[in-house]
């Protein structure tokens, strides 16, 4: 059915992201496959090779309360939207939700009041209204920054996960680093017609400590504003392995891998975040304070919050900083 | 678009009703089957107010496609109790739960999940599991409060009525 609808489809797994989209009028195709009923995508557990699968119809709920996941996971999916939309939700179309945007995710109504936007209906963009051409300055009619808010995601790419799509063409595995692209509208690499069937972690993602901080502006439901998820593994007090990526400060989760500077296949825009601009050292030292608070600078230095989603992007920047602090302070305390 | 058949079970009875498929859960059970007492507030998941049921799991209506409840057991407010008030009713309206009680439904089937599954929550328990719902009157305690009495009249119920021996 995908295949015949190819272009004009989405698919519908929890609906928490696409229903309310689709009442705004955001994008809406003309046919919804739904994969609520399919049994394969619902399996959690280790498949017959040993490797620990999350298959893409999990709940967050299912995710919260497994006691194998990695600490980290469980704890960023128990702090997702509220438990009524954890219910529901899945891991699949958390790893595909939507950007967004405060002149996106708005009515019908309200957006033609402004002329729309580029991601929906439109030809500018309200966020970034003029970019750099040839070293003119020209009207953006190109660039989408809307952000990328999603939990899992960063949680995911911090502990080196893989995504699996089936899809017409067959089946394929890539890092989920690599799946994501630079640009609020186009998002991320998906083929027409192709599932995510399941994400698999990788077997050090057992070994290490992992954490997630969010700040959002209500404890519950909303969406983070910004997101730092940390993996941490020490050798005595040294570091052996450090990887931290923040969710919702550009058009794709960012990694800041301190160990092996795992960089991602497409780069992304020009105005994205370069995380490893004057990186710091920071495996085979000593992780104490100094050295947390220097992660933790260039962290917030990287990080260029926009200005379109809940709470100013200079604080937004600042509490990359502080969270990146806080949790590692905390994971090399043993974390929770 | 056509309309399709959906066969499912609400409230213990069997219902078909033709529907578009691109109706919520919540529309078909308010407007179709005249369900009125499930409220719809945001129609964004950000409310909590049409929660209902969906095979044992409190789930929201509105973002719900009516069509993916083909066959599933749908329990709304209005089959919480057919004769008398269920405590929790009850302990919303003594303790004050309910204000314009627009909310309240929504509160209250989820709170009904949260006791199914653990019969005697912390207050912190009951916060988090009604982390989702928004009410604009009570200010929430006089909520916590009439879970917590819930709680405890249903506990108190339990024990005074034995499970029925196994034969
Ligand atoms: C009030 C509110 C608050 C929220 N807060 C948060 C939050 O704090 N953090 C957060 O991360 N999210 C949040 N969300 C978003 C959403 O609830 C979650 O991200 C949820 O996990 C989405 O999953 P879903 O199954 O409901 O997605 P759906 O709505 O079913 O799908 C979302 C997208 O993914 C695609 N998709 C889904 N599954 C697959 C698959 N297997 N293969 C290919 N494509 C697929 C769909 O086509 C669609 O485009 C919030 C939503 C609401 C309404
Ligand atoms: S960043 Fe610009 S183009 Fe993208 S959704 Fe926002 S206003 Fe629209």
């Amino acid at each position: 059915m995908a295949k015949i609808h190819a272009g004009d489809c989405d698919f519908l797994s929890g609906g928490t992201d696409l229903l309310p989209n689709y009442k705004c009028g955001l994008n809406a195709h003309g046919h919804v496959i739904s994969l609520q009923h399919i049994a394969e995508l619902k399996q959690i557990g280790r498949d017959s090779k040993g490797a620990f699968t999350i298959g893409a119809g999990v709940t967050l709920a299912e995710i919260e309360r497994n006691t194998e996941v990695p600490r980290g996971l469980a704890d960023c999916a128990a702090h997702v939207a509220s438990p009524l939309l954890r219910a529901s939700g899945t891991l699949g179309g958390n790893l595909m939700l939507d950007n967004r945007c405060h002149f996106f995710n708005q009515s019908y109504f309200w957006r033609r009041s402004l002329g729309y936007c580029l991601k929906a209906d439109g030809d500018r963009c309200h966020v970034v209204p003029q970019i750099n051409e040839g070293g003119k300055s020209v009207l953006n009619n190109k660039v989408c920054v809307a952000t990328h808010s999603s939990d899992l995601a960063p949680m995911l790419i911090a502990l080196g996960a893989e995504a699996t799509f089936v899809g017409p063409d067959g089946k394929r595995t890539i890092k989920l680093n690599d799946f994501y692209w630079g640009d609020g509208i186009a998002r991320f690499d998906r083929k027409p017609g192709e599932i995510l069937s399941h994400v698999t972690l990788p077997p050090w993602a057992f070994n290490v400590r992992s954490g997630w901080k969010k700040l959002a502006p209500r404890q519950s439901i909303d969406f983070s504003v910004v997101g730092v998820a940390a993996v941490l593994e020490l050798d005595g007090d040294k570091v052996k392995t450090l990887r931290v990526a923040l969710g919702a400060v550009d058009t794709t989760p960012v990694l800041f891998d301190f160990s092996q500077q795992e960089k991602r296949r497409e780069p992304g825009h020009y105005l994205f975040v370069d995380a490893y601009k004057n990186m710091p050292e920071a495996v085979g030292k000593k992780l104490d304070d100094a050295l947390i608070e220097t992660i933790a600078k260039h962290v917030q230095t990287q990080a260029q919050p926009k200005l379109n989603v809940p709470m100013a992007p200079d604080y937004r920047k600042k509490m990359c900083g502080v969270l990146t602090r806080r949790l590692l302070t905390e994971l090399r305390g043993g974390g929770k | 678009m056509s309309k399709r058949l959906l066969k499912f079970v609400v409230n213990g009875r069997q219902a078909e009703v033709a529907v578009e498929p691109h109706h919520t859960l919540a529309s078909v059970l308010r407007n179709e089957l005249n369900l009125t007492g499930t409220k719809v507030g945001c129609d964004m998941g950000t409310c909590g107010c049409c929660t209902v049921h969906i095979d044992g799991k409190a789930k929201l209506s509105c973002l719900t496609l009516a069509l993916e409840c083909q066959g599933a057991q749908v329990r709304t407010i209005e089959g919480l109790n057919e004769y008398e008030m269920h405590p929790l009713q009850r302990a919303f309206a003594e303790c004050g739960g309910s204000q314009c009680g627009y909310c309240t439904p929504g509160f209250i089937m989820k709170s009904c999940e949260l006791l199914e599954q653990n019969p005697d929550p912390s207050r912190q328990e009951i916060k988090e599991a009604l982390a989702g719902n928004l009410c604009r009157c009570t200010g929430f305690m006089k909520i916590y409060d009439a879970v917590e009495q819930a709680a405890g009249e249903l506990r108190k119920k339990n024990t005074q009525q034995p499970a029925p021996a196994k034969v």
